[in-house]
């Protein structure tokens, strides 16, 4: 029997032996207790009255303990407690307590033979047992239940969360991938229909690369890890479709280098902040816009920087971040959590992005 | 004397530290996992609304692509056509992107999508199949989930046509009856056998939770006629009754 299973398991067996190891470590322990109470009582240690005693208490706790302690578990906890009626649930656990307190009295009346004693004697039996029966035992052990009942709970819901977490994560990068920026596709359909009109071969060109973008984000990047020339190709392939609709209005450089050629990096990453440059820059802007691009790969590590010109704002203050930024946020928090650099900067005229992530060298295992 | 009383206290003293620990330990992991409840209810039900627009957005990379790689190979044919291709395209696009986002959409809308679709295969299967396409519709404003009968009709499209398969023409019929909107779809084909395929079989997890949608949904092979009969039928909504 393997320890997690032990624990977390549902199967009735597992419960069964989970629930008669409590029950096992709650007997030693009293047994302990007794052994110690009644050694330090007489001094010379006597094991008729310690087993005499033994054989009270455990009858005692399933007497008493286990009803009580299953009770509050399993039907006052769920049913009152944890959906917030709490009076209920007060109620309940008076009327619990009395139940089983007055079992346990009633059973060590009967066991001690208490009829018997002085009215003085019974009396002092009474007051003394109905408090110590409670405090010292059904209480204490079904709290230490409750508590491994609920470590064992908050364990799977933590594990819940992270299972939660992560289709989270892969239900945004599909959503993504299918979130065709639609001005992008707007805009590319309508300059490849203009050439279509005129006749020109380059519409021909334009359709193919669009094809191939689309292609690339839609089927290609199904994977954890894409080759990094892949990924800037769909990038330059991206411009050269935007390029067409600015002509010589738009001032862009681009200057891609170092050892990109056997690395892996994770899909679509740079491309939203690409998008952004057109989208919330260049396209807004009526003179001179310009766009800087600089990526450069060396020592497993990406250094992407993009500068871009844009309208100055009327209003100063915050303003919210696009659905795509904040995806690519969320995604490099997930995917190099403490382990990635991204700082964008937005000044009256500017819009710089600055991002490093860690690259992976391609080996013969993951192209394989 | 002394040693028994401080030994009993001991004893006593160790008992009640358990109970006081296990005190302590329970309120502090009942808040954790109270703290996480709500995590994870925030999380599932962000997982929910997630497969939903997953759902949606499937539909159209699919569509997206298929009709990207065919307005490709039209291009070198023809300019005209890919012109008019490009229009309707455009058209059927901003259906998919923009209008798509409600719950119900009018039934007008769903069905100028469709024409618009039908107007985009004839060019690519022009020359070819021929696409016969028909509508007999009453109550134009009442509502369908968007994009149900859209995807239905593009699949056909998409999957009507393997590679050992040559089809002859299609036929797409909609029609109203009470309070369903129906759609018989005739595929014929050159020729057929009983081991052949069968078009839309196979479906994917997001077409099978779209296609639940459905209150009718069958496929009938006529092996002597060389054709399938797809027959499917969905609820249509009265916006009075919606808006109530």
């Amino acid at each position: 029997m393997k320890l997690p299973a032990f624990i977390f398991s549902n199967k009735w067996q597992y419960r069964i032996s989970r629930h008669l190891s409590f029950w096992a470590a709650r007997i030693l322990f009293l047994t302990t207790s007794i052994v110690a109470r009644d050694g330090a009582a007489s001094f010379a240690f006597n094991i008729d009255q310690a087993s005499q005693r033994l054989k009270f208490t455990v009858s005692i706790i399933f007497v008493c303990e286990v009803g009580f302690c299953y009770i509050l578990t399993y039907v006052l906890a769920p049913r009152f407690l944890l959906k917030g009626n709490y009076l209920w649930f007060g109620l309940f656990f008076f009327l619990d307590i009395l139940c089983f307190d007055t079992t346990a009295n009633a059973y060590m009346y009967w066991y001690l033979n208490v009829a018997a004693w002085s009215p003085d004697d019974r009396y002092l039996f009474l007051w003394n047992n109905s408090i110590e029966t409670l405090s010292d035992g059904a209480i204490s052990a079904t709290i230490v239940f409750l508590c491994l009942k609920l470590f064992k709970t908050w364990y799977a819901r933590q594990v819940e969360g992270q299972i939660l977490a992560k289709a989270n994560a892969e239900a945004e990068m599909q959503i993504l991938k299918a979130q065709v920026q639609p001005h992008f596709l707007f805009n590319t359909l309508n300059n490849i229909y203009s050439f279509t009109l005129n006749k020109s071969p380059r519409a021909e060109g334009l359709v193919s690369s669009l094809y191939e973008i689309m292609r690339y984000m839609i089927n290609d990047c199904n994977v954890e890890l894409i080759e990094l020339t892949k990924d800037l190709k769909m990038i330059e392939d991206y411009i050269e479709l935007e390029k067409v609709r600015y002509g010589k209005r738009l001032d862009i450089k681009i200057d891609i280098d170092g050892e990109y050629q056997d690395k892996l990096i994770t899909p679509l990453l740079m491309i939203p902040f690409v998008e952004n440059s057109f989208k919330h820059g260049a396209s807004k802007m009526l003179k001179d816009p310009w766009i800087k691009l600089f990526i450069r790969a060396d020592e497993g590590v990406l250094h992407f920087t993009l500068n871009n010109s844009k309208q100055p704002e009327k209003k100063v203050g915050a303003k919210k971040e696009g659905i795509g930024l904040v995806n690519v946020k969320k995604r490099l928090e997930l995917l190099y959590p403490k382990n990635h650099l991204l700082l964008i900067e937005s000044t009256k005229n500017t819009f710089t992005v600055n991002m490093q992530i860690p690259l992976k060298k391609m080996t013969q295992e993951i192209v394989a | 004397m002394f040693l028994d009383i401080w030994r009993r206290g001991f004893i006593k003293g160790f008992q009640n530290s358990v109970a006081l620990v296990s005190i302590a330990v329970g309120i502090k992991l009942a808040k954790y996992w109270y703290v996480k409840q709500q995590d994870n209810s925030r999380l599932t039900a962000l997982k929910i609304y997630n497969e939903k627009r997953v759902l949606k957005a499937n539909i159209h990379p699919d569509f997206l692509l298929y009709s990207l790689d065919n307005l490709r190979r039209r291009i070198a044919v023809s300019y005209r056509d890919s012109a008019e291709m490009i229009l309707n395209l455009s058209e059927v696009f901003s259906y998919i992107l923009y209008d798509c986002s409600e719950e119900l959409l009018s039934l007008r809308e769903e069905i100028a999508a469709v024409e618009n679709l039908i107007i985009v295969e004839r060019i690519i299967h022009k020359n070819h199949v021929v696409i016969d396409f028909t509508t007999n519709i009453t109550g134009e404003n009442k509502l369908v989930p968007p994009l149900l009968i859209f995807s239905f009709v593009q699949k056909i499209f998409a999957e009507g046509e393997p590679k050992n398969k040559k089809l002859n023409n299609i036929s797409v019929h909609i029609y109203t009856l009470y309070d369903e909107l129906c759609v018989t779809c005739k595929l014929n084909y050159f020729n057929i056998i009983r081991s052949d395929f069968i078009p839309l079989e196979k479906l994917n997890e997001n077409e099978k939770k779209l296609y639940a949608l459905f209150n009718r949904f069958d496929i009938i092979r006529n092996v002597h006629e060389n054709n399938y009969v797809i027959n499917l039928a969905t609820t249509l909504y009265e916006p009075e009754k919606i808006k109530a």
